[in-house]
């Protein structure tokens, strides 16, 4: 038997929505939505998008085998092998994100259609592109209309990127508490007064915030007495203004605490391709179809992973590496890594209305390996999260695990404690692998040359051998 | 916001949003505000066509903008 569950954030556009069958993502078309689309495929607008990846191809499917009232057509989109948001992209990427929504709403007004949303949870790097998977998000444009959208992109995309490049990247992460964007009075009063000095900035943050603050609840509808309209070069225009504005954003991503990590004296020559050889080596044995690398600095070992067809999500919590991990991906055109900016200590929390349209990293997880080199030591020393709590969460993660333990004496280990008390009695090899080996088995394990550094390959034991004690 | 109240006056908004299937509430100062952005575009666009064909005419030629390479086919000039 069919099992049917709507998805937590597709709920608000009444021309459609979003539901689960057996494990696959449906849209369902409703009918009130029927002519725009039928304008949207027929048009020759699908067509161009899709070739240019920058709409996520779909196939039809029998809608009456789904028997769901209203329906006018279900379609089966390419799956997304991971769903991210925008605040756990960096600042690259979701200038990506805004870049590519502008191509797709003037492509679209080639077409006789614009958007008529613009939400950046709309766009999900697939194959490494930006590329929109609101299927639903077109209309029919009728000449003199505004664009409706406006607002949403402004909020979304251009608000957090100019706080980004013009104050601090990390404010990136207000997305995390305004789910519909950034307020554009929030981000007005936050921007420095630099940033009047770009026009696109002072036009479509500063000078629409005032708009929206002295308009707010007033009706704008009016026909024109001269005739004039908002016609669509206006849009155009604006779109191009947007895209000017968006572009001539820009953060220098070197600064930042972790970026020149392999560069420096964090790993001798050859234990680092060790340290690769036996990754590799580990992951021919679990031969995962997906991996999560967590603490994944620029994607160094990701790669080795994504590079043997793993799809691979490369999680760090510095925006630095982050960015040049998307940056080098994107230049190679990799298409089965994706890296995200994730804190480990506080990832990703469900959000949204009743909880239910923001899935929690936790709810995502679909990796069958996970990769921790390096990292034990950073969550157990300067997070104080003990390792039996480490171990359960990796496990609740993914079936199996390769882990790289760091010894206390270890230069990189003895620098997180070189400014507070050791309090961490228990952290040691011997109770790392007990303390592990309750919830996995160890199928491998080797030391690193060079160092004291040990590199696990584990497999979650079906059962604990803790029981319920 | 003179400027937008002046354009407001002058009678020339034909802002709306008729669309059955429009869902978001676009914000009157977010409609307001693209009529003064595009007229403050617009003609911005306009001088900046009016200088190439003069700069051409000069015979001076003008850089290209290398990153609008992916932008080709797109239905506006960039």
């Amino acid at each position: 038997m069919s099992n049917y569950e709507n998805v937590g954030g597709s709920f608000r556009d009444p021309s459609g929505f979003t539901f689960v069958r057996d494990g696959t993502v449906h849209r369902q078309v409703n009918a009130v939505y029927r002519e725009h689309y039928n304008h949207l495929m027929e048009s020759g607008l699908y067509a161009e998008l899709t070739k240019r990846r920058l709409l996520v191809p779909h196939s039809e499917v029998d809608a009456s085998a789904h028997r769901i009232p209203g329906a006018f057509k279900i379609l089966l989109p390419q799956q997304a092998p991971f769903i991210s948001y925008p605040y756990e992209w960096c600042f690259s990427q979701l200038k990506d994100a805004a870049l590519a929504t502008l191509d797709i709403l003037k492509r679209s007004l080639k077409y006789g259609m614009i958007l008529k949303d613009s939400s950046a949870y709309n766009i999900q790097f697939l194959a490494g592109k930006p590329t929109l998977i609101d299927t639903l998000s077109f209309e029919i444009y009728e000449e003199g209309a505004a664009w409706v959208a406006y607002n949403q992109f402004c909020q979304h995309f251009l608000a957090p990127l100019a706080l980004m490049s013009h104050k601090d990247v990390r404010l990136g992460q207000l997305l995390r508490v305004h789910l519909d964007g950034i307020p554009l009075d929030l981000a007005a009063s936050l921007l420095p007064k630099q940033s009047y000095r770009k026009l696109g900035i002072t036009m479509h943050i500063h000078l629409h915030a005032r708009a929206r603050s002295r308009y707010a609840g007033q009706p704008v509808v009016k026909v024109s007495k001269s005739g004039k309209r908002l016609g669509k070069k206006a849009i155009l225009d604006i779109a191009d203004s947007l895209r000017a504005a968006v572009r001539g954003l820009r953060w220098d991503h070197q600064r930042t605490s972790w970026a020149g990590y392999y560069a420096g004296d964090s790993y001798q020559d050859a234990g680092f391709e060790d340290k690769r050889k036996l990754v590799s080596d580990y992951l021919d044995i679990a031969a995962p179809k997906c991996v999560w690398d967590l603490g994944a600095n620029t994607g160094v070992f990701s790669r080795i992973a994504s590079e043997r067809g793993a799809f691979t999500v490369s999680m760090d919590s510095d925006p630095g590496v982050v960015e040049e991990n998307y940056l080098k991906m994107k230049a190679r055109d990799e298409q089965d890594l994706l890296p995200l900016l994730i804190d480990l200590s506080n990832p990703s929390a469900a959000a949204g209305w009743a909880n239910e349209e923001r899935d929690s990293l936790g709810e995502r997880r679909n990796a069958d390996c996970i990769l921790a080199l390096a990292l034990i030591h950073h969550i157990a020393m300067s997070n104080n999260v003990p390792l039996r709590r480490i171990a359960q969460f990796f496990a609740q993660l993914a079936p199996w695990l390769i882990i790289e333990f760091v010894p206390k004496h270890d230069k990189k280990a003895r620098a997180l404690l070189i400014s507070r008390q050791d309090i961490f009695e228990d952290y040691s090899q011997e109770t790392f692998e007990a303390i592990f080996g309750e919830t996995y088995e160890v199928a491998r394990r080797d030391k690193l040359r060079d160092s004291d550094r040990l590199l696990y390959l584990m497999r979650r034991r079906t059962t604990s051998k803790r029981g319920n004690t | 916001m003179r400027l937008l109240q002046a354009i407001r006056k002058m009678g020339i908004l034909y802002v709306c949003c008729r669309a059955l299937v429009a869902y978001l509430d676009p914000g009157s100062g977010s409609l307001i505000v693209q009529v003064l952005i595009a007229v403050v575009v617009g003609a911005l666009a306009t001088l900046r066509f009016w200088k190439a064909r003069l700069l051409n005419l000069l015979g001076i030629r003008q850089e290209d903008d290398e990153e609008d390479a992916d932008t080709e086919a797109l239905p506006h000039g960039d």
